[in-house]
Parts: structure tokens; C-alpha cells; sequence
């Protein structure tokens, strides 16, 4: 797939843990762990939206496109 | 749990009727024929030139009735029956003998294939009700076994159509002028429509396999 979800480099930027983020956000680390190895198959605006409050980022930081 | 053991209670039912309706009379006329033949032929001399063995179920035409001519007959002033055929149970004299052993094989084997085929459809319906109530019912094996329901549908459409056929064609060689077997044989389009209709299910259930694996993807 030619999206690229660049969620393990924006953790490790601002040094957080996957159930630091998974309290943050307040989705299961199954989840996250879904959408961290790229197995995801959508992500709703609201995920996306607490994720990057979270980490304190731009959806562009998480989501790359690579043709 | 209640309601799955009545559904597959209800699904083997189902199909013991329908095995008793198409293949238990002629089991039974079989068997009966079976143990009078048995008796007859203790007898003495009287029997030896009666019809025995296997009854043939044949439909002959309507001129063999005294006063018909070209399958029409007046009957009173008022009626004319017209294309008339008649539907006899036929006993041949030597009927066993007078038939071609392949053509014995066939009607065996094709007789033990459709009651595997039901057997069979019987067995793969009850694990689809399982599957339905564990809720499995969007797993590719439950999919593939409502595909093999209907594939087994079909097969079991051509085995009965060949079977039809076996019979015609015993009927043919072992009856003579002045009877005249009428081909019977007819194509059960409705199996064939059954096994659409499922093969169609299986492609809903495939969509929605897809549908519901999406969902759970979708973080």
C-alpha cells in the first residue's frame, strides 16, 4: 500500500510508549498496534484527530504518501 | 442452542421426507416384489411363463385402449379424449435377464451417488446452521460450504436426469409393439434455480465477509 503510517517514528520522537498513547487516545493497543504495522484498513477522523493531539503533531507527520 | 438443534432437527427431517417420497416406493415395490417372487417361484409350473421380477414404471400411449384410434377416443357422446397416455406398472417376462449389465451398473451407481450427494447436503446444512449461530456464518469455510451445498445441487439435478434416462432406456429394450413407451425424461430446472439462488447467497455472505473484515480494520 502506498500510504505509509509513520506512527512508531512520531512515538519515538516524543518518547511515548504504546500504552501511553493507547490512554491518550483511548483505543485498545491491539488497535494501535493495527494501524502501527500498516494492517489497517481505514482510520476515522476522530482517531486521527486524538492521535494527533496526542502526539502533539500534524496528520502529515503520521500519514505519508509513497507512490 | 435450543433453536439450532431444532433447525438441524428440522433439516434432517426435511430430507428424510424427501428421501422417503422419491426413492422409499420404490424401495418398498422392491422389496414386495422381492418376496412374491420368492413364493411364485416355489410354486409350481403355473408360474413359469408369468411376469416376474422388477415392475418398470412406464407411460405408454393411449392406443393400446380398444376403440382408440391416433390417442383419441369418444367416450359417450358428450367427451373425446384426445393424446392419450397411459401410465402402467409393467412386469416383463424375464426382465433381469433381457437387461444389459452396464446398464445395471449405471442405475446402481448412480442410485448410490444421489444418496451420497443427499447425505452429503444434509451434513454440509448443518454445519452452515452452526456456523450461522456461532456467528462464523462470514468465515471462508462457511462460504465455501454454502458453494459446495449448491455444487452438490447441481451434480444431484444431473444424476437424476441420467437416471431418467437409465430408465428409458430399460424401458425401451425391454418393452415391444404393441406397447409404446413415451420419453418421459424431464431436466429438474428447479434444482438447478435452488443451486442459483445459493450460489448467489454465498456471494452475499462473500461481500459481507469483506464488509465486516474492513469494519474491524478500521480503527
Amino acid at each position: 500500500m502506498p500510504i505509509i503510517i509513520n506512527l512508531d517514528v512520531m512515538m519515538a520522537r516524543r518518547k511515548m510508549s504504546l500504552n501511553e498513547l493507547s490512554d491518550k487516545v483511548g483505543i485498545t493497543i491491539s488497535n494501535l498496534s493495527i494501524l502501527k504495522t500498516g494492517k489497517a484498513k481505514a482510520i476515522r477522523i476522530e482517531t486521527l484527530e486524538a492521535i494527533c493531539t496526542a502526539l502533539d503533531c500534524q496528520p502529515g507527520d503520521i500519514l505519508e504518501y509513497k507512490p | 442452542m435450543k433453536k439450532i438443534r431444532t433447525l438441524q432437527i428440522l433439516v434432517y427431517i426435511t430430507f428424510a421426507l424427501f428421501f422417503l417420497q422419491t426413492y422409499a416406493p420404490s424401495l418398498y415395490r422392491g422389496f414386495a416384489d422381492g418376496w412374491a417372487d420368492s413364493f411364485s417361484s416355489t410354486n409350481d409350473e403355473l408360474n413359469a411363463h408369468t411376469p416376474s421380477g422388477p415392475a418398470l414404471d412406464a407411460v405408454l400411449q393411449g392406443n393400446i385402449i380398444p376403440g382408440t384410434k391416433n390417442d383419441t377416443l369418444q367416450i359417450g357422446k358428450d367427451y373425446l379424449l384426445r393424446d392419450i397416455n397411459v401410465t402402467a406398472n409393467i412386469r416383463v417376462v424375464d426382465a433381469s435377464g433381457k437387461t444389459p449389465e452396464w446398464l445395471k451398473v449405471c442405475r446402481v451407481l448412480l442410485a448410490f451417488l444421489m444418496i451420497r450427494i443427499l447425505l452429503y447436503m444434509a451434513s454440509f446444512c448443518n454445519r452452515v446452521i452452526v456456523d450461522i449461530y456461532n456467528g462464523r456464518m462470514f468465515d471462508p469455510q462457511c462460504i465455501k460450504l454454502i458453494r459446495k451445498i449448491g455444487i452438490r445441487l447441481i451434480i444431484y439435478a444431473i444424476a437424476d436426469f441420467a437416471y431418467q434416462w437409465t430408465d428409458y432406456i430399460k424401458q425401451t429394450i425391454l418393452i415391444h409393439a404393441p406397447l409404446n413407451v413415451i420419453n418421459t425424461v424431464t431436466f429438474n430446472w428447479g434444482l438447478l434455480l435452488g443451486a442459483m439462488l445459493i450460489f448467489i447467497l454465498a456471494g452475499a455472505f462473500e461481500q459481507g465477509g469483506k464488509l465486516k473484515e474492513e469494519q474491524e480494520l478500521t480503527i
